[in-house]
This record gives C-alpha cells, sequence and structure tokens, in this order.
C-alpha cells in the first residue's frame, strides 16, 4: 500500500468514526481529499520546505519568525525556526488539508499576517531557544525576540537537501550538529523523529524537544508520557548512548540531556495520540538512526530546463541609441512556479544570469547573447524566504532574504543547489508582512549590502505595533553591511521606509531609493554614507533623527512613486555615460539617467528619463560584465503601473547618436544643461524654448506629502520660474538658463521643447532636479 | 457668474439684451427652451469668449469643439477653427504653433437653430500623437482686462441674487407663471409647532434683531422704535404657543457601512479615527464652536442652547430640512448615535443660558397673533389655520426710482414700519440696478448661474478641495454624470463611494436636481446622460483587464462589490462598483489615459503612453483606448459585475 492510498484510507477511517453510529449504512462519507490536493497552488509539495513566518497553534504565540515549514512524510509536517534553533511545531493533516495555508503578501497578496500551520498539531515548543546556553539555562538573552541567539551559544551554519529529505546544520557552544527532522508511520500512527548527529559534545549540552498541556508527566523506561486532556504524549530515543537520556522539566518541557564528550546518531520520537493507542508507540521508535548521505548533493529535483525565446528591439528610445531585448522569462514552468524575479546578477562568462524570486526560488538562464533565440532556464534553489537580491561573487550565488543573505552550494555539480549555507543571519525579522529585504551588492573590499524595509503597517501609514504589522526591530529600515566572510553584521544607516533596490557605486558609494509614505514625502534617491539618518523618523535605531540631510534628489509621483534599485555605468559599451549613475523607478517601470553635483559636501542632482519600456518594473539593473549592456529584472507585487508579474530586460546600446542632457549643474545665477552633442546657437539660445517649476514637500509622519509652493509653504501647488536668458557654451553643449531668484527646492521641473542640436535633431526632454544648495 | 473660477470673458447677445460675465473655459450648455443667462430671452444668441491662453514652452497645439451651433475660434489674431456643427465635432484644425506665454485668444458661437445649444473646445497638446482631444486646462486662462461691461453685469447678477435671496418677491410678488426662478419658491422655517422646537427667549431676541443674533441673517426687524421690545415678545409668545408638532417627514436612510476591509491582522487605520465627529464630518467649513473665536463667514453655535429646546438639536441635525426645505444647513445622513454625539458635544461647549417662560396670557397672545397676520411674516413662513392679512405692492408697481425707501432706505425713518433688512450699500445700489432693468431675469432659470451662486451660498468650496479626497468644486461637473450627482445629493446613495474617508458629502435634497444639471452643464455637458447597456463580449474583456493574472491589477487598490482591495496602502481606489454609474464617459477615459494629470497627488499609476499603446499588449492590440473602452464597458454592468481573477 503506497503512502497516499494509507493516508487517505486513515483520514476516511477517522470520518466514519466520528459519524459512523447515526449514519445510515447507505451513505458513504465523502472521501477525504490528500492535503496536496487541498493545498494553495501557491506553495509547492515538491519540495521539502517553505521558509516564512509560520504561526502555530499552540503554545501561546508560537510563531517561528524564521521558519522552515518542512514536509516530513506523507502528511506530516514540521516547522524549525532558525533564528531559536528549535522545531516550533509538528502537525499532521487532517480532513481539512494540511501543511500551511498561503496568508501573507508574498502568498495571496494580503496585508497582514503569515501563513499559519494547517491540519491536527502534535507537538510544539514556546518561543525559546531550542538549545540551553553553557550554564544550562533557556533564558533568551536576546536584546528583543529577533535575530538569533548569540553566536557562541547556537550558530544557524545551514541546510542540506538530499531528495525530500532536509539536513539542518548547526553548532551548539562549538559542537557541530546534525539534525535531521522525519516521521515515522505504524499502525496507522505518525510520529515525528529529530534524527541528530554529533561527535564528542565538547560540553553538556541540553536540546529542546517538546512541552506539552497536562499535569506533570513522567518518565517511564527512559521515555517522557505526559497525559493531557486531549490524549498522551509520548517522547522517546532511538540509538542513544549513555550520555544521552530525555528528561522532563518545568512545565512538561521534554528536554534532550547530552553529557560531556558524548557522541552519537540518535533519534529523537515524538508521538501523540489517544491514551488507547499508546502501545504502538514502541513499533515507531525501532530501526538504526541515520543522517542522509548529503556531503555529496542529492538527486535534481527539476532536471530539465525551460526554453524561452527572447525578442529583440521591443521598445527604443526617439533617438534611437538604445534599445530594449526582452529575455522571456519561464512564467510557464511545469511546476507552475510563480515567476516574479526579484534579484539578479551575471556570472563571469556573461552568458548566464542567476535570478532569485520573491516566492523564493532561484533561476539560472544560459543562452545570453546577441540574438537571445535560445535562452534555457534551470531552477537552482527553492524554499528561500522572499528573496529579494541577488549576488554572484567568484561565480558563487549569493541571496539576501528575510531570514539570512544564503550562500549556495552545488556539491555533485547537476546544476542545483545541495547545500544552502546560512553566511549571516543576524538580521532581524519579526512577523510584520511588510519586513522586505531589498537587494545584495557588494563594494570593492568585497563587503555586502542589503536594506531592510520598516515593519510598515497594513493601512501603509506608521510603523510597527504587533502582530500581523510586525515590530519595529533592530534593522527595520536600516541599510546593512555584511562583511566579506559574512562573520559581522552592521548598521550603515537608519531610517529607510521601503527601499526596494539600492546601489554600491565602482568607489563604494551606497544609495537607495524609498517610497513615499510615512516621513518619506516622495520617492528619494539617497546618497548615504556610514550613519547615514535617511529620513524616516520612527527608524532612526540609535542615529540622531536630527541628523537628517537632504536625499540626493527627490521625484514627484509621476516620476516615482515606488522607488527601484541603482547602478552605475560601469561600461564603456554603453553610450556616452560611463561613470554616470542610473535610477530605477519600480512604480513608474522607467529609467533615470541621474546628473550629480557636489556643493560643499552636500549631494545633488538631477534626472533625465531613458524612455525605454519594461516587460515589468524596473527595479534591479545590473551591467553585464561581457556584453556591457544594462540588464534589467523587475516584478509587480504591490503598486505599479508595471505590464507583467516579472520580466528580464536588456537596454542595448544601438550605437547611433545619444540626443540627451547629460549634465545638470546649478550655479549661482541658474541651471547649467550639458547636453551630448552641440547644439544649435539660435535654438538653444531661445528662452521660448525652456519652461520651468519648482515646489517642496512636507516631510512629515503623514503618508507622503503635498506639493507646496516654495515661496509660500502655505500654498499648495507649484511656482513657476522666470527663465530670464538662454546662453550657449561657446563649445555649443551647455546651456546656461539665467533663472530669477534662484534658490533652494526640493524639486525643479525644467522641460525644454524642441531643441535642435548641430546637426538638426530635435531634443524635447524634461529634467528633475533638487536643489540642496546654490554654490 | 461664475465666481467660482477666473477664465475667460464671455459676452453673452440676444437681440438687444446682453451679458458680461467671466466663464471658466470655453464651456457652454442652453437647453432649447433655457436662456443663456438670465439677462437675455430665451433664443436665438451668441457668445464670445476673450482672453489669453497661457503656455509654458512654446509648442505645437491642435484644437477641435464639439458643439452645436457655429464656431470661431481665433488665437493670436489667427482663425484656427471655423465651422458650423450640429451635435458633432468639428475637424481638427491645423498644428498651431503657441508661444510661450499669453496667446490673445477669441472664441466666437452662435446658438443652434433646433435642439439645445452648446460648445466644448478641446485641444491635443500632442498634435502628433494619436490620443483623442480633450478640454483645455481652466488654469491656462486669463481674462482680458475687465471690461466695464463686466462691473455694470455683475453689479446687475448681484441685485437679482439679493432679490431672490431675501425672498423679496413673498411679499412684492411676481405671477405665478414667471415662477421659473427656483428661489423664488423657497420656503423659511414653518410656524407649525416651532414653539415645541424652539425656546421663547431666543425667539424674541431673534425676532427683534435678526442681524444681531446672526450677521448673514436674511430675515428683516420688522418692529422698530419704542414698542418693537413688545412686539417681538409678543410674537415671540404667540409661536412659542404653536407647540403641535407635526411629525418629521421620513429622514434620509444613514449611510450603510462598508464591510470591514479583509487585511487580516491588520485593520486598515481610519484617519482621523480619534477627532470628534464635528471635526471629522468638517462642521467647522461653516461653524465655529460655541466660545469659540469668531471667524468671518462662519455661524457661531454660541446660542444654539438658547434656540433649541433641550432634546431638540439631535432631532435637527438628523433632519435638518424637516421644517425649512431649503435650509442651507445640509444633511449628512447621520445615525441617531452620531446626532446625539454631535448635539452632546455642542451643548456641552455651549454657555448655559437662563431659560425665562414665554408669556401666556391671552391679550399678549392676540396681540402677538395679530403681528403675525398683519406684518408679512407668514408671507415667507407657512403657519396653518392663521390668515395672512398683510398685502404690499407687487413687484411690478414698484418703481425703480423708488428703491432707495422702505426696505431699501439708507436711514429709514424713526417710523417707518418697513422691515429692516441691514443692506450695505452696495447692495441698496446693485438692488437699484436690478429695479431699472425690465426684471424679468428673475423670471429665467439658468442652471449654470444657479450652480455657481449655490456652491457659494453654501460654502462647497470650504471641503471641496480642502478636505482629502473631495475634488475642487470646479471639476466636479465634468467629472460626476449629473444623475449620479443628483443621487449623492438627494440622498439616495447607499454607500458611500469612499467609505474610509472620515467626511462625507451631505445631501441638499431641495437643490439636488438643479445643482447636478447646473454643475454639469457649466462644463458643456448636458444635463441627463443615459447610459447604454453593457456590450457582453468587451465587459469580458474589461474583467480580465481588471484582474491580476494578465490584467493591470485593479482589484489591488480597488473593490468590487463585497470584494475588497487586495492591497490597500494608502491608495483606496473607489469600489469600481459604481465606476460606471458615476462618471462621465470621457472624464473617465481622460483619467484613465493619465491620472497624474488630473490630479498629481493620487496614487493611481499612469499605465499608457502618450503614443495611445498599452503596456499589456497581448489584448487589443494593445491599444489604449480600446482597453480603457472594454473595461468602461465592465464597469457599467455596476452591481451585476462578475469579479475579476484575483491570482
Amino acid at each position: 500500500m503506497n503512502a497516499l492510498t494509507r493516508s487517505t484510507l486513515a483520514a476516511l477511517f477517522a470520518g466514519s468514526m466520528m459519524t459512523g453510529l447515526a449514519q445510515n449504512a447507505a451513505e458513504i462519507p465523502k472521501p477525504v481529499k490528500h492535503w496536496k490536493e487541498t493545498k494553495s497552488g501557491l506553495l509547492q509539495s515538491d519540495f521539502p520546505y517553505t521558509t516564512a513566518c509560520i504561526g502555530a497553534k499552540f503554545p501561546e504565540k508560537n510563531k517561528a519568525n524564521k521558519g522552515m515549514a518542512l514536509i516530513v512524510g506523507d502528511a506530516a509536517f514540521m516547522c524549525f525556526d532558525t533564528d531559536l534553533l528549535r522545531f516550533t511545531a509538528g502537525w499532521v493533516a487532517d480532513a481539512k488539508g494540511g501543511y500551511i495555508n498561503d496568508k501573507g503578501v508574498t502568498f495571496n497578496g494580503s496585508h497582514g499576517g503569515h501563513p499559519e500551520i494547517i491540519g491536527e498539531q502534535k507537538f510544539g515548543s514556546r518561543p525559546m531557544p531550542g538549545w540551553a546556553d553553557a550554564t544550562g539555562s533557556f533564558k533568551d538573552v536576546r536584546p528583543e525576540p529577533f535575530g538569533p541567539l548569540p553566536k557562541s551559544w547556537a550558530r544557524w551554519n545551514g541546510h542540506y537537501i538530499v531528495g525530500n529529505q532536509v539536513v539542518l546544520s548547526y553548532s551548539i557552544l562549538g559542537t557541530p550538529i546534525l539534525d535531521q527532522p522525519g516521521s515515522v508511520e505504524n499502525n496507522g500512527q505518525t510520529a515525528f523523529t529529530r534524527t541528530l548527529k554529533f561527535a564528542a559534545a565538547k560540553s553538556e549540552l541540553i536540546a529542546l524537544i517538546c512541552e506539552a498541556d497536562g499535569p506533570p508527566g513522567k518518565m517511564e523506561n527512559g521515555r517522557a508520557v505526559i497525559e493531557g486532556a486531549n490524549g498522551v504524549t509520548i517522547v522517546g530515543l532511538n540509538g542513544a548512548p549513555a550520555g544521552a537520556k530525555l528528561e522532563l522539566g518545568d512545565g512538561n518541557r521534554v528536554v534532550l540531556k547530552i553529557a560531556k564528550g558524548t557522541a552519537a546518531t540518535l533519534n529523537v520520537i515524538i508521538w501523540k495520540g489517544e491514551k488507547a493507542d499508546q502501545d504502538k508507540f514502541g513499533a515507531l521508535a525501532g530501526g538504526k538512526p541515520a543522517i542522509a548521505d548529503f556531503a555529496k548533493g542529492g538527486p535534481a529535483h527539476w532536471p530539465d530546463p525551460v526554453l524561452t525565446q527572447g525578442v529583440l528591439e521591443s521598445s527604443k528610445t526617439p533617438d534611437g541609441a538604445f534599445v530594449t531585448d526582452v529575455l522571456t522569462a519561464p512564467d510557464k514552468n511545469p511546476w507552475k512556479r510563480r515567476v516574479r524575479f526579484g534579484g539578479m546578477d551575471f556570472f563571469a562568462d556573461g552568458k548566464r544570469a542567476a535570478l532569485s524570486t520573491w516566492d523564493g526560488d532561484i533561476w539560472i538562464v544560459s543562452g545570453i547573447d546577441e540574438t537571445l533565440a535560445n535562452l534555457s532556464w534551470r531552477r537552482f534553489a527553492s524554499g528561500g524566504f522572499e528573496t529579494l537580491g541577488l549576488k554572484i561573487v567568484n561565480d558563487v550565488i549569493y541571496t539576501s532574504g528575510r531570514d539570512q543573505i544564503t550562500r549556495y552550494h552545488d556539491l555533485n555539480k547537476d546544476g542545483e543547489a545541495d547545500f544552502y549555507e546560512n553566511f549571516n543571519n543576524e538580521i532581524t525579522s519579526s512577523p510584520g508582512f511588510h519586513e522586505f529585504v531589498f537587494d545584495l551588492h557588494t563594494d570593492r573590499e568585497g563587503n555586502f549590502y542589503t536594506a531592510k524595509a520598516g515593519p510598515v503597517r497594513g493601512g501603509g501609514s506608521g510603523f510597527g505595533g504587533g502582530g500581523g504589522n510586525g515590530d519595529i526591530s533592530a534593522h527595520a529600515g536600516c541599510v546593512l553591511k555584511i562583511s566579506k566572510d559574512g562573520s559581522k553584521l552592521e548598521v550603515y544607516a537608519t531610517g529607510v521606509r521601503a527601499p526596494n533596490g539600492m546601489g554600491v557605486g565602482p568607489d563604494g558609494q551606497v544609495t537607495t531609493g524609498d517610497n513615499e509614505g510615512t516621513w518619506v514625502p516622495t520617492c528619494p534617491v539617497n546618497w548615504v554614507k556610514p550613519g547615514s539618518f535617511l529620513g524616516v523618523e520612527t527608524l532612526a535605531h540609535e542615529i540622531s533623527a536630527g541628523s537628517f540631510k537632504q536625499p540626493l534628489m527627490w521625484l514627484s509621483k509621476g516620476w516615482d512613486n515606488s522607488g527601484g534599485g541603482q547602478t552605475w555605468v560601469t561600461s564603456d559599451k554603453w553610450g556616452p555615460f560611463k561613470g554616470e549613475l542610473l535610477h530605477c523607478s519600480y512604480g513608474q517601470s522607467s529609467l533615470y539617467l541621474i546628473m550629480k553635483q557636489e556643493v560643499g559636501g552636500q549631494m545633488q542632482g538631477g534626472a533625465v528619463k531613458i524612455p525605454v519600456k519594461f516587460t515589468s518594473s524596473a527595479m534591479r539593473p545590473r551591467f553585464n560584465p561581457v556584453d556591457g549592456q544594462l540588464y534589467n529584472a523587475g516584478l509587480r507585487g504591490w503598486q505599479s503601473n508595471a505590464a507583467k508579474e516579472t520580466g528580464f530586460d536588456r537596454v542595448r546600446f544601438t550605437g547611433k547618436t545619444v540626443q540627451s542632457i547629460s549634465g545638470l549643474n546649478v550655479t549661482k545665477a541658474g541651471v547649467q544643461l550639458t547636453f551630448t552633442q552641440p547644439l544649435d546657437k539660435s535654438s538653444a539660445e531661445d528662452v521660448q524654448n525652456y519652461s520651468g517649476e519648482r515646489w517642496n514637500y512636507k516631510r512629515t509622519s503623514s503618508y507622503g506629502s503635498p506639493e507646496v509652493s516654495v515661496d509660500d509653504p502655505n500654498k499648495k501647488g507649484h511656482d513657476k520660474l522666470e527663465i530670464k536668458s538662454a546662453t550657449l557654451s561657446a563649445d555649443g553643449k551647455t546651456v546656461t538658463l539665467n533663472i530669477t531668484d534662484l534658490k533652494p527646492a526640493m524639486q525643479q521641473l525644467i522641460t525644454f521643447n524642441k531643441l535642435k542640436s548641430k546637426e538638426g535633431a530635435e531634443i524635447s526632454q524634461r529634467v528633475l532636479h533638487t536643489i540642496n544648495a546654490i554654490p | 457668474m461664475n465666481v467660482l473660477l477666473l477664465g475667460l470673458v464671455l459676452t453673452l447677445n440676444s437681440g438687444p439684451s446682453n451679458d458680461t460675465l467671466i466663464a471658466p473655459n470655453v464651456w457652454l450648455y442652453v437647453a432649447s427652451r433655457q436662456s443663456a443667462s438670465p439677462f437675455l430671452p430665451a433664443g436665438p444668441f451668441a457668445a464670445k469668449w476673450e482672453g489669453t491662453l497661457n503656455i509654458d514652452l512654446r509648442g505645437d497645439y491642435a484644437f477641435e469643439a464639439e458643439l452645436n451651433g457655429t464656431v470661431k475660434v481665433e488665437i493670436n489674431g489667427v482663425i484656427v477653427l471655423e465651422g458650423a456643427a450640429a451635435n458633432a465635432s468639428t475637424a481638427r484644425s491645423k498644428t498651431v504653433r503657441l508661444k510661450k506665454g499669453a496667446n490673445p485668444i477669441k472664441v466666437s458661437y452662435i446658438s443652434a437653430e433646433q435642439g439645445d445649444s452648446y460648445l466644448r473646445l478641446n485641444w491635443s497638446d500632442k498634435p502628433d500623437k494619436p490620443l483623442p482631444a480633450e478640454p483645455i486646462p481652466s488654469a491656462l486662462f486669463q481674462p482680458i482686462a475687465p471690461p466695464p461691461a463686466l462691473t455694470v453685469a455683475n453689479q446687475l447678477h448681484r441685485g437679482r441674487e439679493l432679490f431672490l435671496e431675501f425672498r423679496c418677491a413673498k411679499c412684492h410678488t411676481v405671477s405665478d407663471a414667471a415662477k421659473n426662478a427656483p428661489e423664488l419658491s423657497m420656503d423659511a422655517p414653518t410656524f407649525d409647532g416651532i414653539g415645541a422646537r424652539r425656546n421663547y427667549g431666543w425667539l424674541a431676541a431673534w425676532i427683534l434683531d435678526p442681524q444681531s443674533q446672526r450677521a448673514s441673517a436674511h430675515m428683516p426687524a420688522l418692529f422698530h422704535g419704542a414698542t418693537a421690545g413688545n412686539e417681538s415678545v409678543a410674537v415671540a409668545a404667540f409661536l412659542a404657543s404653536l407647540t403641535t408638532d407635526e411629525p418629521a417627514k421620513p429622514t434620509l436612510k444613514p449611510y450603510q457601512s462598508a464591510p470591514a476591509p479583509a487585511t487580516g491582522e491588520s485593520p486598515l487605520p481610519i484617519p482621523d479615527a480619534d477627532k470628534p465627529l464635528f471635526e471629522k464630518l468638517h462642521c467647522t467649513a461653516c461653524h465655529t464652536l460655541p466660545k469659540a473665536a469668531a471667524e468671518a463667514g462662519k455661524i457661531s453655535l454660541d446660542s444654539v442652547a438658547l434656540k433649541f429646546k433641550s432634546d431638540k438639536l439631535t432631532e435637527f441635525l438628523l433632519l435638518p430640512e424637516a421644517h425649512y426645505a431649503w435650509t442651507r444647513m445640509p444633511n449628512f445622513r447621520l445615525t441617531p448615535a452620531e446626532g446625539k454625539e454631535l448635539a452632546d458635544l455642542i451643548l456641552s461647549k455651549s454657555p448655559k443660558y437662563e431659560l425665562t417662560a414665554a408669556p401666556t396670557d391671552a391679550a399678549t397672545l392676540a396681540h402677538g397673533r395679530k403681528l403675525v397676520t398683519t406684518t408679512g411674516c407668514i408671507n415667507c413662513h407657512s403657519v396653518r389655520s392663521v390668515k395672512n392679512e398683510f398685502v404690499t405692492k407687487p413687484l411690478a408697481q414698484l418703481a425703480a426710482a423708488k428703491w432707495s425707501s422702505g426696505c431699501l432706505a439708507e436711514k429709514p425713518a424713526a417710523d417707518s414700519k418697513s422691515p429692516r433688512f441691514k443692506f450695505s450699500n452696495e447692495d441698496r445700489a446693485a438692488l437699484a440696478a436690478f429695479a431699472s432693468t425690465d426684471r424679468k431675469s428673475i423670471e429665467r432659470h439658468v442652471p449654470t448661474e444657479f450652480a455657481s451662486r449655490q456652491v457659494r451660498a453654501l460654502n462647497c468650496a470650504e471641503c471641496h478641495g480642502k478636505v482629502e479626497g473631495f475634488p475642487t468644486i470646479d471639476i466636479v461637473g465634468g467629472k460626476l454624470r449629473p444623475e449620479w450627482t443628483r443621487t449623492l445629493l438627494s440622498g439616495g446613495l447607499i454607500e458611500r463611494p469612499r467609505p474610509w474617508l472620515s467626511a462625507r458629502m451631505p445631501a441638499l435634497s431641495s437643490r439636488a436636481e438643479l445643482l447636478a444639471h447646473g454643475l454639469a452643464q457649466s462644463h458643456g455637458l448636458p444635463p441627463t446622460t443615459p447610459l447604454s447597456k453593457a456590450v457582453p463580449a468587451d465587459a469580458q474583456i474589461g474583467q480580465k483587464l481588471t484582474g491580476v493574472p494578465g490584467g493591470f491589477s485593479c482589484v489591488s487598490c480597488h473593490g468590487i462589490k463585497a470584494l475588497q482591495p487586495l492591497q490597500v496602502f494608502e491608495a483606496q481606489g473607489i469600489n469600481l462598483m459604481f465606476a460606471g454609474d458615476r462618471l462621465q464617459p470621457n472624464y473617465y477615459r481622460r483619467w484613465m489615459l493619465n491620472p497624474l494629470r488630473f490630479d498629481p497627488q493620487t496614487k493611481m499609476p499612469v499605465y499608457f503612453d502618450e503614443d495611445g499603446k498599452s503596456p499589456l499588449t497581448e489584448l487589443l492590440d494593445g491599444d489604449a483606448l480600446k482597453q480603457i473602452e472594454t473595461i468602461r464597458q465592465y464597469l457599467l454592468l455596476g452591481e451585476k459585475m462578475p469579479l475579476p481573477a484575483t491570482q
């Protein structure tokens, strides 16, 4: 009898027992569907886990902030909390289904909430360390109930995947431990197992196994037996040497004590059921404990590639200098996985890229060439916790997720990750739905950078407050720097709200975007220095909220209503813009050239649109190290005008002359606009061709800001600029607009219409900029 | 006169009659039997708009007009559009280059020979692009230097308005057949049962000198000299004896509250949730609370506790129009609990008044009754079973030369029995100017003129354009279908379109239809806009475009019927079930093409480009206008909209 049938029959039997006596013999109970048939299509059952904040039914407030919801049998599940290194729950499918629900922004899109377990929970543990400290205490010494335990106590190393088995790897008080969750079934009974393997323990170790309700339990023949109102819980060991034994502690907590020097591979068996079935426990506790053979990796889950064909020249700029090419995404795939790209980077050969998705997958695409005719997509990894950032270093993939920076190892070179290494998991994560960890970059020295959003409340205003809104934990709204070797995470800057994308320049300059909201009047491009406070007062943390400095620039709603990432033009094959900064608008799916100026140590700048069209949002721009062209990956997951749920495009320079403004400088008298080409003097010096306006925003605790007059902050709207004259420089490339009463303005818009280049091309553009200071 | 907007000088002519006013835009709609202005007879007329079109940046534009009649548009002294059309659009003009700054514009129009006369001038600011022409933003128009005729016309309009608002025709009667101006039928609070609602002391003070109680009161002081006090007391005592209150007419139903948004553990914060109702409803737009500092143009609630019988304030707030249909106080469709909350707040802030008992002796009551019947009270106020014995000269017999005496005397003689209105000199001059016309203007109802006056009188702009979610009043006529406006203003909507806002649009039943027509006609749009039935095949495509997979994911921010928006983020949109019924089709199309051009603060993204291309290329060839129209067809299904796919 295969597993599926057995489980179905068991459920059928249970159903008929409940109602059988009252039933007419002719009435046959409806067949109960296997949980795989009733689970949400947004969750996968053919991969052994999903990572999210996972809520359990008991004990009270039992949530794993970084929870791996593991499928450990045909219809048995366990959840592992990678912060506290504890199993939060074990449960089985029931007549209503099993596994977890699809609640939460990543899955069903709801703002607030996170997946909760579905089925009958058999055991649980309250949020507390999964292993005792060196003094034998389980006391949680973390400064707040978020983030991992101190490394000297407990360190999460990551996990191996072997088929449908997951081997968890961590160290407790210096002793490496392998911990493989599983289940056994016999006589209609299901028990949960933890196979633990460790060499000689460096000190006494105490593991939390579970806790149960009821009057104080007792130890019987080395087993813990707890009789509660809802059944009996029995925990036993198999294969345990003398130095390893179970004990019962406070509140019927079952712990495993391992004496110093003990080495073992043993099974912990956890069962809960009817008292009448108590005797069946023995049959569940047999066999020889063994950890899956993970060292050489497991078989491939997704050996078949998905083939797509790209589309060349899907859009182009009016001057024809830039075109977009579509790298068609594998959104139609045999596994029905949703594809929403949140991170992207290239391998050294430039022919392959890795893309992470919001749903936690990594895809590797090969065949990136001029034609894009043969794109081949392989799934490389899965199960990640909202992996919205990806970086490749020395051809090794790293992702940033809400739980950690993960480094992936393909041990058997079959094109799929076998070891998901925890590179650094110091980042804090609470149950908030809006705790995205966006983007991943490295600087020249190899340090990593990522940005964590603030826990915005369900309605969009304010932060934290508990429940599905989450809490303002240590890293909420921070730009984070992780050392090259992953050993250290530090707060680099504070006060961001929803920085869906950042950039690190060739010289290490960090930039971020942000999204209008509480304390963010409109989208900025932030010029970030170590210790910067970027504006959200509620998320200032230890950095003085008073130290706010204006960003490089602000962008009004029509330009950017939700910022994406930045990149620096490192290529000399991409037109005349080498060394410049580019910014993406997620909300407007637009690409901007950012023109910078430094005035007395304060940066300011302006944006001009590079009017190409993307398949989805503009979010993760990167230059291909070989072809030197710009690529962008994006998704549509919240408010955006993006056409599709995901897209991956190339912005290719065609070699035609770029007809555009390329520089902007504020001077005492006005604004200097520098163009890529010399202009026709009479056209350039005709003020009829220019117009301008300016306005300010109000940075308050309100959501966003009205646009108000610079001259009269109480007046809504814009002030028109009086442009007195336009003067062309000797080289014909720079126009100086003489503007009456030029003054600092959070936003100034200059429009020019039908300017002529010396060679007769027409240039009509709009430049949006910020004047923080006038030289 | 439209005082809401500054736009162009509009001169209207019909034979020897003419009028001059400031019009916001080149928009006009005159129904076939209506006049273009109260000072013009119905029938053929000509209109001319003059001013400048102010452009930020030199550029190319093309013009076209929708009209019934004949039009000529001259810009910078050059004719750019000319021709006649019968309920159609003209062809698009050649491209016109406009200079940066002021471009003089003159538009001439001659009314249609048949049917309603109308003109809507449109332009395209990107004539090389395929998108339809649209109205020229009103903010770009500036009038030419005001001609002397405008000053004269303004005074006439003012005089006419005073005549109507002060209900002069209640005493100086006009024939019933001439009562086309709705205000000629305006009532005043009924006396029936007034003794059960108002305190005697307040009545006496009010009757003696209404303006001392409220500077903006329209009621005159009727008693003067040494006997005034006794006479006021007698009338107040008589009124206080009228305690048989008619049961109030059935009230409008409170708005149904929308179902709680389904956002799991994160309920949407209600803005201003902890503010008192008085603030949430923006009562402060028109009132100051008792003991609060006086503010110009606002009615103080200082004496509310003196005015209302203790338990009657809540009743009044729940149904302000119960005894006075044309009251300016709108009906906020409060729940009884809300009514009580408001009343309790106002009364808790109120000074304590010692209420005096009304005299009840027969002599005083008889005296009061006599005065009520003989001094003209019941020319304005109704009361059962009391016969009016007051008569004065009908309007036709009031010679213009005499319009500086009697009610209009600057310094009334001590023994003058005329009512005293406390008109300013300007008011008296305006009334005198009106007197010297043929006075037929009060017989003419011009919906646009009515709307602009009412919008001012009702303080609409104290909320519209100031309170979050309330559009500026100058756009509503072009945005909302008049049928929807009428239902909204008459209190007929079951749910609030934006239930998440703490403010709400109150009902103004007496004026609902008239305002709905006037606001639409101010934008050159007809007073009725029948909807065609949705085309099922198109609606199906619209449904797909509204959903998440393969669509614009409109449901992220907009609910549809009971389906709550999936991801509201300070950006909840109106429930789409309302949209088809609510919006003018052209407004809807312009909004969809680029909402940011209407409202730079909107959180609705721009989806379509200037070339009329949609980012969703797989449906209808990615044609923006076609996609927008199929969505409209879907929206037209209203309560019968099938839900789109959300995953």
